[in-house]
């Protein structure tokens, strides 16, 4: 009981885990009280979604997967084409204030994680260079199947690989939004749960060197696979909903940009930390906005010239930066996870 | 079956794999010689294009005075990329660990962004071409199809371009030092090779070769759009890893079967569902690539490592 208490008060203690209630917190006292649009929210909760997902494998274990989109595209088509074709599960979309929409979204998002499994299983074994290659190539395969596939679901309805959800099968924004900040409670818990555990541990054993990690009796490839696994069904629960919020998906959903929001979120923020994605998707978004609303046209030109100069200069992302400095005599490194 | 559809198809597989084989040859350099992956590939691939398409459309010079152009303004590009982003990841260092890789592959990334976003912002999302304008007579006919003149012209200019580079790597000199870096960089400086200067050379010499294979691209596919870009860099490291890292010969051998496989899966597909045959053929070299992968990692032409 003693031991339980003392890691309930570390963790009250802890301000990684006051941002991250903070960040909770912010996002709904800023939707009850209409201080932002429902789609702005929408997109932050999006991008902090995707952002996390991805941190679980490539923050943490260190493995750059390129082609995450992936996961956004087979979540987002499997809850569309799951509401779409049974009658039930769109009823249950509107069961109680977005309880329904993301139980949907985790079967989607467990279709994510099923392949994401399979895959993994085979693509875990390459490093670096190649897992990020082979990923790509997921991408692409997922992506040119689901246009061959899906326009033979239903010939007269769907044009190309593009469904649209009718009416009746799609629920009140405010529903999505809902069902998205519940997902994204989940994420940040999860990620925060790795940090703080064995098994964070060893995916950062796995980070700094494989091989020691695997001779000091950390099993890696199960540690890899469940990271990718957790990984791939996050991000797909993101692209379900996100979908659900478009009324829709289409194959750019399976667009390597979105490789791109992710992985630039995570570096910008600092590898390897809980904080990095949040505070990164933060700031990408503001950035983006920014950007897009001053210089629209050559925003994207900009913001791949920051994330070189992030790349050159500042490899450890913003918090990896912070995390180097003292304050008061206390390392940032010890509060910042 | 009808014989002569096979014969079409493996025909157009033979004529784009040999392009997309020329393609992918900067990027075995480049990935071989410095285990440095473009990604930003496609986008360099682009950079020959409309280059040469600026060069016949504000100018009004012919498209092969574009394509040497566009060579050269290759060779500028890589001086360039490697001294404002490649030389500080990677010039100094003699073993590249996975932690150097990612950030490579990451600057990269971000090249690729600024660069595919700028053509956007330039040239638009429209198809940019040479119109009608062909060598000699526009179309020839062979094996009872129609074959367009440019599309064969961007394969004799893509042979020699192997050809020259891979006498390049065999007989010179520098060609040599290239291949010794490739195979061990450590023993390489061991025997007086400035690594720096092979580094620099090779990154000029595989983007330079990658903007010039944009030329051939545009000359087959007969106009771009920045789109392009996301099919052939995916399928340029399709090539470069069922040929071998750092293998010229491997790289165009590679691409002449991801071709073939692309004309045949055609076939086979549209059989069952024409409307699905060109995805589903698609689809097929990228399972080859995990296949590789998996199997036999080190490609055709590779090496052991």
């Amino acid at each position: 009981m003693a031991g339980k208490e003392s890691t309930l008060s570390h963790y009250l203690r802890s301000p990684t885990l006051l941002i991250i209630v903070f960040v909770i917190l912010g996002m709904l006292v800023a939707r009850i009280m209409g201080m932002s649009t429902l789609d702005t929210l929408m997109t932050i909760m999006y991008f902090m979604g995707i952002a996390l997902s991805l941190n679980i494998i490539m923050g943490f274990a260190g493995y750059v997967s390129f082609g995450h989109a992936v996961f956004l595209g087979l979540g987002g088509y499997a809850y569309v084409l799951l509401v779409y074709f049974i009658k039930p599960l769109a009823d249950l979309q509107s069961l109680g204030f977005g309880l329904g929409a993301f139980l949907v979204a985790v079967l989607a998002g467990l279709f994510a994680a099923a392949i994401a499994a399979s895959v993994g299983a085979a693509v875990l074994r390459l490093r670096g260079a190649f897992f990020a290659i082979a990923t790509i190539g997921l991408d692409f395969t997922a992506l040119y199947l689901m246009k061959a596939i899906v326009p033979e679901l239903n010939p007269e309805q769907f044009f190309g690989a593009q469904i649209i959800l009718p009416a009746d099968k799609i629920v009140e924004k405010d529903v999505v939004f809902n069902a998205m900040f519940l997902t994204l409670i989940i994420l940040l818990a999860v990620n925060y749960y790795i940090r703080k555990s064995p098994f964070g541990v060893g995916l950062t054993a796995i980070k700094e060197d494989e091989d020691a990690a695997e001779v000091l009796g950390v099993p890696t490839t199960m540690f890899k696979i469940i990271a990718f696994t957790l990984a791939g069904f996050f991000t797909g629960m993101v692209g379900a909903l996100f979908s659900l919020n478009g009324g829709g998906v289409d194959e750019t959903l399976f667009n390597l940009g979105h490789s791109i929001d992710m992985i630039v979120m995570i570096v910008i923020g600092g590898l390897g930390t809980v904080l990095g994605p949040i505070v990164g998707s933060l700031i990408y978004f503001e950035l983006y906005d920014l950007l897009l609303v001053h210089y629209p046209g050559v925003n994207l030109i900009i913001l791949g010239i920051i994330v070189a100069i992030v790349v050159l200069f500042f490899p450890e992302g913003l918090i990896g930066l912070l995390r180097k400095y003292k304050v008061k005599g206390v390392r940032l490194r010890d509060l910042l996870e | 079956m009808d014989v002569s559809i096979l014969a079409i198809n493996l025909v157009n597989g033979l004529l784009w794999g040999i392009i997309l084989g020329f393609a992918a040859v900067g990027l075995t350099l480049l990935w071989g010689v410095m285990k440095v992956v473009n990604l930003a590939q496609g986008e360099v691939i682009l950079m020959g294009s409309y280059v040469a398409i600026i060069l016949f459309a504000q100018y009004g010079l012919s498209p092969l005075i574009g394509g040497l152009v566009a060579l050269l303004v290759g060779l500028a590009a890589g001086f360039l990329i490697y001294w404002a982003l490649l030389h500080k990841l990677v010039g100094k260092v003699e073993r590249i660990t996975l932690k150097i890789e990612m950030s490579t592959l990451l600057a990269m990334f971000a090249l690729s962004i600024a660069l595919l976003n700028f053509y956007y912002y330039a040239f638009g999302s429209e198809p940019r071409g040479f119109g009608l304008w062909s060598i000699g007579v526009p179309f020839i006919r062979v094996l009872g199809t129609t074959i367009r003149t440019n599309i064969l012209l961007a394969d004799a200019l893509a042979l020699i371009s192997v050809a020259v580079i891979y006498l390049f790597l065999d007989r010179t000199i520098l060609g040599k030092s290239i291949r010794a870096v490739m195979q061990d960089a450590q023993a390489a400086s061991l025997v007086g090779i400035n690594p720096v200067k092979i580094k620099l050379l090779t990154t000029i010499l595989g983007i330079g070769l990658t903007v010039f294979s944009g030329f051939m691209v545009l000359l087959f596919e007969a106009s771009v759009t920045p789109e392009i870009a996301h099919k052939y860099a995916p399928l340029s490291f399709v090539v470069v890893v069922l040929g071998g890292l750092g293998s010229v010969v491997g790289s165009l051998v590679a691409g002449i079967i991801i071709g073939i496989i692309y004309g045949l899966s055609k076939v086979v597909v549209s059989i069952f569902n024409p409307r699905i045959s060109d995805p589903v053929a698609l689809s097929t070299a990228f399972i080859v690539l995990i296949l590789i992968l998996l199997f036999k990692p080190e490609g055709i032409f590779g090496r052991k490592r």
